[in-house]
Parts: C-alpha cells; sequence; structure tokens
C-alpha cells in the first residue's frame, strides 16, 4: 500500500528533458558553449536518462559553468542529487558539483551571493575528496568524516539537510553515501529564509579540461532520501 | 466425563447389593443436619433397589448431577433450612427446628419424588405437611450446564502487533456470537482495535484493524465454577493506514488473512451472563507491504498479532 510521500519535488529526467526541473517557478538550466546541459541516455541512476553537465575549464583561470538551479526553495529540507562522474580529474584551483546561495534581499535576484559550495579536491593519491566551503568565513567546514573520498565512474549520493534560519538554530549536514560528512548546527545561516540550491559542474583550472559531471534522481523531500531511498514510485 | 464414568461406576456398585451401596458414593453434600447416611437410610424404603440405581444414574447423566460434583444427589445444611439437589430439580425446605429425622424423611421423599418413584406406595407418612413452607423450586439446576442457543460474547480487547518493532496495545472492542449446535461450536466475530502508532524507518503510522473470523470452539472444560474452551478458526483484518509525518499522506485499506488460535475461560453463575476472558493470537503470512516516499520499502504490515479479550458472555436460551 502506497501510504505517500515526503517528496516535495524531484526530477528524475526520465522524460529525455529537463521538463521536471524547471516545472517549479524560477528554475533554471545554464550552460553556455563550451559548457553544455544536456538529458541524456548515455548513464542513468534509475531509468534511462541523466542529465550531463560538461565544462571546458583550462587553464587560463575562467570559471566554467554548467547548471541546474532552483530558487526559493523550503527553509528546512532535504536537498539530495545522485552523481557519477565518468573519468578523475586533477583539481587546479576549484572543482564543484553542488551550491547553496543566498540573497541579500530576498526579493533582489542583484544581491544573490554565493554561500556553501560542495567542493571536489584532490588528496595526496589523486583521489577526488568531498569538502564544503563557506563563503561567509572563508573556510571549509570541519568535516565528520576525514577526507570523505568520491567514486570515479560509480553512482555516488549527496544530500544535505539545510535549514536556513536566521538564528540560532540554523542547520547543514551533508552526507556522502549515507555517511556523514558535514554537521554545522546552532548558529544563523543566511540574512534571510530565501535559498537556491544549484546542482552543479563549475570548474577553474581542471585537467584534464574537459569535465564531465553527471546528475541523476534529485530531490527536495522532508524526510531523507538516503542511499537505499527512492523518488519515485 | 470423568465424572460421569465415575458416577456410573458406583451406581453400577449400589446395583451388586442394596445393602452393600455406598451412600456417600450417592448421596454428597456438607450437611450435619440431616446426615446424608440418614437420608439414605430413608430413601432406601421408599424406592425398590435396582430402580432406586437405575435413577440415580439417570439423575448423573450430563447436566443431571450437581456441577462440580460426581454424586447425583446433594444435601447441603443451611442452618434454617436445608436444600436438595436431586439431578436437574432442587428444592430448599425452611427447618428452623433442626429435626434432623424430619429432615432426613423429607429430603428422601423429595428425591424419591425427583427421581420418578411414587412415595405414596410405599411411604405415604412421608408425605410433607400440607403446609410447609416452600421456599424455592428451581426445574433447572442453579448453574445449568444445558448449553444456550447462543452465546453473545462482548468485550474490550487490547491487542499487540508484533512485527519485530516495539509493539503498540491498542484498545479495542469485541463482538462474538456462539452457536452451540454440539461438541464443536460455531463462532463468527468482529472486532475493532486501534489506533495504534508505529515508526519504520522515519514514517509514522497510525493504524486501526478491523477483524472479522469464523472459528469453531471446542466442548466446555469445567474445573470448579470455571469453564473453559479454545477455539481454531480463520480471520480477516482490514487495516487502514495512514502516515502522520509525510507531506502528502494517503489513507489506505488493505486485508491480509490468517489462522487463529485462542483459549478462553468463563465463570459459570446462576444467570445468563459470565465473566469470560479470551487470549487469542492470529498469524497473517502475506501481510500487504508498505511503501512510503522515499523511505521507499516499508516492509509488511506485522504478521503476528496477540491479543486478550475480557468481557461478558451472554447465554441465550
Amino acid at each position: 500500500m502506497d501510504l505517500g510521500s515526503n517528496v516535495l519535488w524531484s526530477s528524475t529526467f526520465e522524460g529525455g528533458n529537463f521538463d521536471e526541473w524547471t516545472s517549479v517557478p524560477d528554475a533554471r538550466v545554464d550552460g553556455i558553449p563550451p559548457n553544455s546541459t544536456k538529458v541524456s541516455s548515455d548513464y542513468a541512476h534509475h531509468g534511462k536518462y541523466a542529465a550531463v553537465l560538461g565544462i571546458d575549464a583550462g587553464s587560463d583561470g575562467t570559471q566554467q559553468n554548467a547548471s541546474l538551479d532552483l530558487r526559493g526553495q523550503p527553509v528546512e529540507a532535504y536537498y539530495s542529487a545522485w552523481y557519477y562522474l565518468p573519468r578523475t580529474i586533477s583539481v587546479g584551483t576549484f572543482w564543484l558539483i553542488s551550491k547553496f546561495r543566498l540573497r541579500t534581499n530576498a526579493t533582489d535576484p542583484s544581491s544573490s551571493q554565493e554561500l556553501f559550495d560542495f567542493r571536489l579536491s584532490n588528496a595526496r593519491d589523486g583521489s577526488l575528496t568531498l569538502s564544503i566551503y563557506d563563503h561567509r568565513t572563508g573556510k571549509e567546514l570541519p568535516l565528520v568524516t576525514p577526507a570523505p573520498v568520491v567514486p570515479v565512474s560509480v553512482w555516488f549520493q549527496v544530500e544535505a539537510f539545510y535549514r536556513n534560519a536566521q538564528d540560532a538554530t540554523g542547520q547543514l549536514t551533508v552526507w556522502l553515501d549515507g555517511r556523514k560528512v558535514v554537521d554545522l548546527q546552532a548558529q544563523p545561516m543566511a540574512p534571510n529564509p530565501w535559498v537556491e540550491w544549484d546542482v552543479v559542474n563549475v570548474g577553474v583550472n581542471l585537467t584534464p579540461s574537459a569535465a564531465t559531471v553527471v546528475v541523476d534522481d534529485c530531490a527536495i523531500t522532508l524526510s531523507r532520501v538516503g542511499p537505499t531511498g527512492t523518488i519515485s514510485p | 466425563m470423568l465424572s460421569l464414568a465415575v458416577t456410573l461406576g458406583w451406581a453400577g456398585e449400589a446395583t451388586a447389593t442394596d445393602e452393600g451401596a455406598d451412600p456417600a458414593a450417592l448421596i454428597g453434600g456438607d450437611s450435619r443436619c440431616p446426615l446424608p447416611f440418614a437420608v439414605w437410610q430413608r430413601l432406601v424404603p421408599l424406592v425398590p433397589g435396582d430402580l432406586l440405581r437405575e435413577r440415580l444414574t439417570a439423575a448423573a447423566e450430563p447436566g443431571g448431577s450437581a456441577p462440580g460434583s460426581a454424586r447425583p444427589i446433594q444435601i447441603l445444611d443451611l442452618g434454617p433450612s436445608f436444600l436438595v439437589i436431586a439431578g436437574h430439580r432442587i428444592r430448599e425446605y425452611p427447618e428452623p427446628a433442626r429435626d434432623c429425622a424430619e429432615r432426613a424423611r423429607f429430603a428422601a421423599l423429595f428425591i424419591a419424588i425427583a427421581t420418578g418413584a411414587d412415595p405414596a406406595r410405599n411411604d405415604a407418612a412421608a408425605v410433607p405437611p400440607a403446609n410447609t413452607p416452600v421456599v424455592s423450586v428451581v426445574a433447572a439446576p442453579v448453574m445449568s450446564e444445558r448449553q444456550p442457543r447462543l452465546r453473545l460474547d462482548v468485550g474490550a480487547t487490547a491487542a499487540a502487533a508484533l512485527d519485530g518493532s516495539k509493539a503498540a496495545i491498542p484498545p479495542g472492542l469485541a463482538v462474538r456470537l456462539a452457536f452451540p449446535m454440539g461438541r464443536l461450536v460455531p463462532v463468527v466475530a468482529l472486532g475493532v482495535v486501534g489506533p495504534s502508532d508505529s515508526s519504520t524507518r522515519g514514517v509514522d503510522l497510525r493504524q486501526w484493524q478491523g477483524t472479522v473470523d469464523l472459528d469453531l470452539r471446542s466442548g466446555v472444560r469445567s474445573m470448579g465454577r470455571l469453564r473453559a474452551y479454545s477455539e481454531i478458526g480463520a480471520v480477516l483484518e482490514v487495516l487502514a493506514d495512514r502516515s502522520t509525518n509525510l507531506s502528502a499522506a494517503s489513507s489506505q485499506l488493505s486485508y491480509a488473512v490468517g489462522p487463529r488460535l485462542a483459549v478462553a475461560a468463563f465463570i459459570a453463575t446462576n444467570g445468563s451472563l459470565s465473566p469470560f476472558l479470551l487470549l487469542y493470537g492470529a498469524w497473517f503470512p502475506f501481510a500487504p507491504e508498505r511503501f512510503a516516499l522515499p523511505a521507499g520499502d516499508l516492509g509488511r504490515a506485522a504478521p503476528w498479532t496477540v491479543g486478550v479479550t475480557g468481557g461478558v458472555s451472554w447465554g441465550l436460551r
């Protein structure tokens, strides 16, 4: 018996397009050449399709972006997506796969600013590890699990619980494949309740410069999806 | 059955020799006035020996002896009165003078009449005075063993659904109808239990359970005033589930069928109402599967239910 759902929004790309992603107001799909965003059947976490975000981030120091953006999202929710990296990348400056952004004025789009970046960096052995960069402090958030390794050529899930409170009840907790990696609690977050969540492929100075991030089964939920959860019947 | 066999055995011994018959085996009770032996002495002249044995045997047939006793005749001394029980018949005589000989005579006469003898043929003097007030004459035993035509059990229930997680024990109501027709009694019952709150994989659930069961009830076994029986049958459960913490929850009905076992006891009373207690268990091998997003599979509903029902059983004749 189907008892219902805590899934507020989801995008599985199973329509072969971005219609699910753009079904909510103020959603955007960005990928200006040489970068690209497309739905492809070359990869899929579930079903037949996934979104492929490609960038060409050479050594010229230019930031390259391919992103799927959602603005005006819930003040308190779980934000989950599955990622696939077809190959490993040597990160020169930075490489991001997700973001939370803020607005200093909730009604003014031009007041958008970065808040938390979900970064991939190389460990000494070259493996990719996940970290969360806090633009307010200019530092990475302390890790619960030291140097959480992100697999290559294997689907992995990044899920975040974000409570954008303006008092000491704010919270950002991040899980990688169900393992808690960051747990930031008891502090104010953005200056107002406005939330932007982006699934991205943003990089500067990557080797090779052509970097691909594949994304599937994105969801905003009121309870954890977790590695075994499902966002569609 | 044991009681009947023992009783018939005693009756058989009495046939061998009336003189050798043991009155203690036929006439019971704790009466000091009259003594059972004194009643026996008065009874033998009233009824021929073999006839007396035959009739006392008949009085010992199922339902014919006093409940909880192997003796077909019971004499009870109630102080200013005394009680005589002969099979289905009971009579209480007021006798404040406590004339034990007179009491024995009255008791013997009543037993002779109750067992079908004609006392005038043997001892007309034994007929009680016309003005002897009869306090009560009961055609049926005080605690009748006759099965009612219908037995209605109404009670409160507490049931636990066992699915490996912490078991809730919600309250409920049960109505059971039994149709005594022989050794096995068909039973149809309705029950409702709830609400039961549980949590699985972060999904909080509230459940109501309705049941319809069809059972066969065994013959009643007597243990003093206690009557015990068992039931075996099948139960259909209807589950109404709703999540209490999903943003988009939907109420769902589901069904399951399984075998059911129960043991129960009630206390025999003078009236038609008897308190009862019933313990039961049911197994649902194909309990419904539950699903919610994003948790996914929430597992099956509880495959086991155990419960207890207590209430009143009403025998309708």
